[in-house]
C-alpha cells in the first residue's frame, strides 16, 4: 500500500501526549507516537533495557487514528482499572481516517496466569500491563490455516468529518462491486483445505481487502482499505455436544453463543450485536471468555480493535464438513442448517501465506507459531530465521516481499535508522489524510503488470467474460435450493429425523455412500437468460408448488429403515414455447431489387445464430420465431415462421450451463473462447463469401432461367441495345448469388449472452450507381417488363418483341417486317393520338 | 404526269411513333407553324414505294429548307429523305426511305404485343433488369428487430432465472 512519506517523523520523535502516556494504549502504540529511535519503536517498559522495534510507515499509517488519537471520535482512550473499562473521550477535532489496519497482538505465549494460558488474560489487561512477556511485537499467524471471508468488515467512510468510522458487516456477495466505480479484489488459490468437522480453527475469518463501505445503498469513498484479522488458529477440543458446535461464532440474533476452541479448552464467549461498529461496547467489550458460566478473561488488543473473526459461520453438528469448495474459484460454499435463517453462504479463502504477504506489507515482524513470536529474539539485529519482516524500500513502501532474521542483517531494513522524510516543516508533523498528499507511487493494487509493486492482495475473479459472469449468487442460489429442499423435506417427513435429513450421507442414495460435496448431487443447473417462470407457466399451466422445487425426492432414515419420498406434482407439464415475437418483411422498392440476388436477408435468432432466409419466401410476409426448449439441458430450437406456417428451423442452445465443478469451469472458459472465436470466424467468413461469390449457379439471368416468354424475349433481342451495362449486370449477378448453405454464424450460450437479445432480420439492398437519372433511364432505356397489350397502350421508349401485325392492313410484308424490326429494337411512343385521317 | 409531295421536317427521333412534323396534312396548308412546301414531282422512270425518288424542280428555297421528311400522297406514305441530288437550277432528286412506323401508326397501335421495355411505366418491375445501373459493390443494410413475444431476454437487471436439477432416486 502506498503510503505518505511525509508521515513519518524525520527524527522519530513525537511530541509526547504527557497527559496521556502511559495508560493509554498498547506499548506498541504508544511508541509509535513517542518513538526515540527512528524507524523503530522503542519499548520502555525496562528502562534498563529498552526495546526496539522497528516499525514501516504503513503500520504507523495503519493505525487507528491521528496523533494521540485512537481514532476519528475519540480523543482518548483510558482504561480503568477499577471498572476494568476503556473510558473514552470524545475528541475535538475528528480526522479521517485512511487506513485501518485491525490487528490483533498477541500475549506472549509465556504468560501463565495462573489458570490458563496466554489467551487468556485479563480484561483489558492490554491497556495497562507493562509486562514484558505480553508485549509481544511480531504478529504470528499458522501459514497452516486457511482464512475464510464470510462477512466482512468494512470501515465506512463518514460522510463528514464530524462523523466517526462505523464498521459495517457485510457478506461477501456485497464487495462484488455494485458500483462501478468500485474494485473489490479477492482471489486466493485453494491448495490444501481444511475439511474437518472439528478443525474448528481452520474457520477463522481474517483478512479482507475491499472498499470502503461495499454497501449498495450508500457508496461513500472508494478507498480500499485492508482489514487483517489474525488469529492463531487452535485446534478444536472434539466435543459431543451439539450445542458447542452450534452456530459457531454466529454473530447476530440466531446464534445462542459465541465459541472458541484452543489447544485445552472449549471456552463459550459471549458478546453482543455489535453492528454499530464501534468498540467497546457492552458486552462486546471483549470476547470475554467463559467456561461454563464464567467470565474468564479477554485476549483483544482494543488499541487496535482488534476482533478475532469478521463473519459469521454457521456450523452444524453433523457435518461431514459443511464447508464446500467450489472448484474452479477460490470460493467455498458454507451450508446452513435452517433453510430459513441459516442459508448456504458463499465466501472467500485466502491461504494462510496471502495473509503474510499482507502481514509483510505491513512492515512489521511477524512468525509463524506463537512459541516463536514470544521466544525468538526480536528487534532489528535479530538473525532468527523464525522471526520475518516484512520488506520496505527506501520510500517506504511495501510489497508484500518478507525476508527472515537471517537476511535482515543484509538488508537495508536492519540499518534503517532514518525516517523517510527530511522536511524540516514535517517535525511535529500532523497526520493527515495521505489522500491529500499521496506520493507519485505506482499504485499497489493496480492491474498494471508493469506495476513494480505486486498486489499481494489477491484479486477475485471467477470467469468473467464480457457482461456474464459465474456469479457466485447462481451457487448460492444453487446451494440454497439444495439447502431449502432438505428444509422443505424435513417439514415434509413423517418425523422430523434431523440426523438423515440433514446429512449428506444419508442423502447420497447411491449406494449410501457419503456425499461430501452438495454438488455432487447437483445433477444439473441451468440458467437461462430471462423469467422462466411465466413461460413454464404460460397458458395457465401449474407448476409445483414453490420456486424452490425442481424435480426431487429425499431419503429418510428412521428407524433403521431408508424409506424415500417423493414429493407431489413431481412430474409437471411445462410450456416450453417461447414466441420470440415477429417482423413484417416489407418491400422497399417494390420491384425486381427485393429479392434475391439483389436483395439478401438473414434473420438473428438469440442463441441460436445467424441464418439466411430467401426473400421470395418472406417477402411480404410476416416472419416469427419460436423458440422450442428443453429445460433441463438448455438446449432448444428456434422456429422459423412465415406467417403461420414453419418454413425453417436452426437449433441452439438457451440455458447456460452453471460452472459447478472444476471440469466445468475448463469446458465453460473453452466454451466461451471458442464461442467468441466461432462467432468471428463464422462472420468473417460469411462476409468474405458475400464479397467475393462463391461456386454456383452462373447467372441468375442466363436464358432459360426464368419464365418461356422472357427467355423468348431475351434470345430474340436484337443486340443493339447490348451494352457495357449488361455485361456488368452478368457480371452482377454472379457476383451476388445466394448462400447456399444454412448458417451463417453460430454462438454459444455464453457468447449469446453478449450478443443482441432480440431477434433481428437484416436485410441487405442494393444501391443505385450515382449515376443513376431514372428519368434519363425511362426515357431513354424504358423498364424491362414483360406486358401483353395494344402497342398503343404504351408511351414513351418502346421494345416490343413481338407484334401481331394482322391489323395493318395496307403494309407490305416487307414494311410489316421492317416495323417489326424497329419495334423489338425500341422505338419511342409518343402519347398523342396519330392523325386519324390515315 | 405528276403528283404532289409535301416536303417538311421531322424534328423526332426516327423511331419515334407520332412525330413531330412540321406540315400537319389533316390540315390545309399544313396547319399554323407549318413550314413546308407541296411540289409537284415527277416521277422517275421505276419508283419504289419503299424507296422511291423523287424529282422536283429546283428551288433554292426548297434546297435551303433542309427538309428531312416527305408526304406522298400518292403512296399515301411518309418518307424519309435519305439524300437530295441537286441539279442545280434544274432539278432535285430526292431519295427516300419509307417510314412505316409513322405511316402505320395508328395501326401499329392497335395492334397487340408483348412488350418487353418500356419507359411510359413508372418503375421498375418484377422482371429482373439487367441494365438497370445496380452498384455493384454497395448495398444497404436494414435492420428491424422483431417485436412482440413472450419473454424479453435479457442481460441485466437479474432477470435470470436457475433450474437446479437435484439428484433424485426413483422408489
Amino acid at each position: 500500500m502506498s503510503v505518505d512519506t511525509r508521515i513519518l517523523p524525520e527524527s522519530g520523535r513525537w511530541e509526547p501526549i504527557e497527559s496521556l502516556m502511559p495508560l493509554i494504549y498498547s506499548r506498541r502504540i504508544s511508541d509509535l507516537i513517542n518513538d526515540s529511535s527512528s524507524g523503530f519503536v522503542t519499548d520502555y517498559s525496562v528502562e534498563s533495557a529498552p526495546k526496539y522495534r522497528r516499525y514501516s510507515g504503513n503500520s504507523y499509517t495503519a493505525y487507528a487514528g491521528g496523533q494521540g488519537y485512537l481514532n476519528s471520535r475519540y480523543a482518548t482512550a483510558v482504561y480503568d482499572t477499577s471498572t476494568r473499562k476503556i473510558n473514552f473521550t470524545a475528541s475535538e477535532e475528528d480526522k479521517i481516517v485512511n487506513i485501518s489496519l485491525v490487528f490483533n497482538d498477541r500475549a506472549s505465549g509465556n504468560t501463565w496466569t495462573g489458570d490458563s494460558w496466554h489467551i487468556y488474560s485479563e480484561s483489558n489487561a492490554i491497556a495497562y500491563q507493562h509486562d514484558d512477556n505480553y508485549l509481544c511485537p511480531v504478529t504470528y499467524f499458522d501459514p497452516n490455516q486457511i482464512c475464510f471471508a464470510i462477512k466482512l468488515r468494512i470501515a465506512n467512510w463518514p460522510d463528514t468529518e464530524s462523523e466517526g468510522i462505523n464498521w459495517t458487516e457485510v457478506d461477501f456477495s456485497h464487495i462484488i462491486p455494485t458500483h462501478q466505480d468500485y474494485e473489490a479484489r479477492f482471489e486466493g488459490l485453494l491448495e490444501e483445505g481444511r475439511n474437518d468437522t472439528y478443525w474448528i480453527g481452520s474457520f477463522r475469518t481474517v483478512c479482507y481487502y475491499g472498499p470502503v463501505n461495499a454497501s449498495a445503498q450508500n457508496p461513500r469513498y472508494a478507498t480500499n482499505r485492508i482489514g487483517i484479522m489474525i488469529e492463531n488458529a487452535a485446534k478444536a477440543a472434539i466435543g459431543t455436544d451439539d450445542g458447542y458446535f452450534y452456530d459457531m461464532f454466529g454473530c447476530n440474533t440466531y446464534s445462542s453463543g459465541v465459541y472458541r476452541f484452543d489447544d485445552y479448552n472449549l471456552s463459550r464467549l459471549t458478546y453482543q450485536n455489535w453492528s454499530h461498529g464501534y468498540f467497546p461496547q457492552t458486552g462486546r467489550n471483549g470476547d470475554i471468555a467463559q467456561t461454563g458460566s464464567n467470565v474468564v478473561n479477554s485476549i483483544w488488543d482494543y488499541n487496535v480493535y482488534a476482533q478475532p473473526f469478521t463473519g459469521e459461520i454457521y456450523m452444524n453438528s453433523y457435518s461431514t464438513s459443511r464447508i464446500t469448495w467450489i472448484d474452479g474459484s477460490n470460493l467455498f460454499a458454507l451450508r446452513g442448517r435452517w433453510a430459513s435463517s441459516n442459508s448456504a453462504q458463499i465466501g472467500v479463502y485466502f491461504k494462510g501465506t496471502d495473509v503474510f504477504k499482507i502481514m509483510a506489507a505491513t512492515g512489521l515482524y511477524f512468525t509463524w507459531s506463537e512459541t516463536d513470536a514470544a521466544q525468538q529474539p526480536q528487534g532489528p539485529w535479530t538473525t532468527s530465521p523464525a522471526i520475518h519482516l516484512g520488506v520496505i524500500d527506501e520510500d517506504g513502501y511495501t510489497y508484500g516481499d518478507w525476508v527472515s532474521g537471517t537476511d535482515c542483517t543484509r538488508q537495508k531494513q536492519a540499518n534503517w535508522v532514518d525516517a523517510i522524510t527530511g522536511n524540516e516543516e514535517d517535525n511535529n508533523f500532523t497526520p493527515q489524510d495521505p489522500d491529500d498528499r499521496a506520493p507519485d507511487k505506482p499504485d499497489p493494487y493496480s492491474d498494471n503488470p508493469e506495476s513494480k509493486i505486486n498486489p499481494y492482495i489477491p484479486v477475485f475473479g471467477v470467469g468473467e467474460m464480457g457482461t456474464y459472469v459465474c456469479h457466485p449468487y447462481m451457487i448460492t442460489a444453487a446451494l440454497a435450493h439444495f439447502n431449502e429442499t432438505f428444509y422443505e423435506a424435513a417439514q415434509n417427513a413423517s418425523d422430523n429425523d434431523e440426523l438423515s435429513l440433514w446429512s449428506m450421507r444419508s442423502f447420497g442414495g447411491i449406494g449410501g455412500g457419503g456425499v461430501t460435496d452438495p454438488s455432487q448431487c447437483i445433477i444439473n443447473a441451468i440458467d437461462y437468460p430471462f423469467e422462466v417462470t411465466p413461460v413454464l407457466e404460460k397458458s395457465g399451466t401449474t407448476l409445483i408448488k414453490d420456486i424452490h422445487d425442481v424435480l426431487f425426492g429425499y431419503l429418510n432414515y428412521h428407524n433403521d429403515a431408508w424409506g424415500w419420498h417423493k414429493f407431489g406434482n413431481q412430474w409437471i407439464d411445462v410450456n416450453c414455447v417461447i414466441d420470440a415475437g415477429s417482423v413484417k418483411y416489407t418491400r422497399d422498392f417494390n420491384d425486381f431489387r427485393d429479392f434475391a440476388p439483389y436483395s439478401t436477408a438473414e434473420i438473428y435468432i438469440p442463441y441460436c445464430g445467424s441464418v439466411p432466409i430467401d426473400p421470395e419466401v418472406f417477402v411480404g410476409h410476416t416472419i416469427r420465431v419460436k423458440y422450442l426448449v428443453d429445460w433441463m439441458s438448455g438446449a432448444c430450437l428456434a422456429l422459423v415462421y412465415r406467417d403461420n406456417m414453419v418454413v425453417d428451423t436452426i437449433s441452439g442452445q438457451l440455458g447456460s450451463r452453471l460452472t459447478i465443478t472444476t471440469a466445468d469451469m475448463l469446458n465453460y472458459e473453452r466454451n466461451v473462447t471458442q464461442g467468441v472465436a466461432a462467432v468471428k470466424g463464422a462472420k468473417t467468413q460469411a462476409a468474405i463469401q458475400i464479397a467475393s461469390g462463391t461456386a454456383g449457379s452462373v447467372g441468375q439471368f442466363a436464358a432459360g432461367n426464368t419464365s418461356g416468354a422472357f427467355a423468348t424475349a431475351l434470345s430474340t433481342e436484337v443486340n443493339t441495345m447490348a451494352s457495357i451495362r449488361e455485361l456488368q449486370a452478368a457480371e452482377y449477378a454472379i457476383q451476388n448469388i445466394p448462400i447456399g448453405y444454412k448458417q451463417i454464424s453460430t454462438s454459444t450460450e455464453k457468447t449469446s449472452r453478449v450478443n443482441e437479445q432480440k431477434c433481428r432480420l437484416v436485410i441487405y439492398r442494393p444501391k443505385m450507381l450515382e449515376s443513376y437519372n431514372e428519368e434519363l433511364f425511362k426515357a431513354t432505356t424504358g423498364f424491362k417488363c414483360l406486358h401483353n397489350n395494344q402497342i398503343g397502350a404504351f408511351h414513351g421508349y418502346t421494345e416490343v418483341s413481338s407484334i401481331d401485325t394482322g391489323r395493318i392492313q395496307f403494309a407490305t410484308s416487307t414494311e410489316r417486317e421492317m416495323i417489326k424490326s424497329l419495334l423489338a429494337k425500341g422505338v419511342y411512343i409518343t402519347a398523342q393520338l396519330p392523325d386519324e385521317n390515315r | 404526269m405528276s403528283f404532289n409531295i409535301i416536303l417538311m421536317r421531322n424534328t423526332s427521333d426516327p423511331r419515334t411513333m407520332g412525330k413531330n412534323l412540321t406540315w400537319d396534312k389533316s390540315q390545309q396548308g399544313g396547319g399554323p407553324d407549318s413550314y413546308g412546301e407541296v411540289r409537284s414531282c415527277r416521277p422517275t422512270e421505276e419508283v419504289d414505294v419503299l424507296r422511291p425518288t423523287f424529282e422536283i424542280d429546283y428551288s433554292e428555297r426548297t434546297v435551303k429548307s433542309n427538309y428531312n421528311y416527305i408526304w406522298c400522297d400518292l403512296f399515301n406514305r411518309y418518307y424519309f429523305i435519305d439524300d437530295m441530288e441537286i441539279q442545280i437550277g434544274k432539278k432535285i432528286i430526292i431519295h427516300c426511305s419509307v417510314d412505316v412506323l409513322e405511316t402505320y401508326d395508328s395501326s401499329i397501335r392497335s395492334c397487340l404485343g408483348t412488350i418487353t421495355r418500356c419507359g411510359g411505366l413508372v418503375k421498375p418491375t418484377e422482371i429482373p433488369d439487367e441494365k438497370l445501373p445496380i452498384n455493384p459493390n454497395e448495398k444497404t443494410m436494414l435492420s428491424k428487430t422483431f417485436i412482440g413475444g413472450d419473454v424479453t431476454f435479457g442481460q441485466t437487471e437479474g432477470k435470470y432465472t436457475t433450474i437446479v436439477q437435484i439428484a433424485q432416486k426413483s422408489s
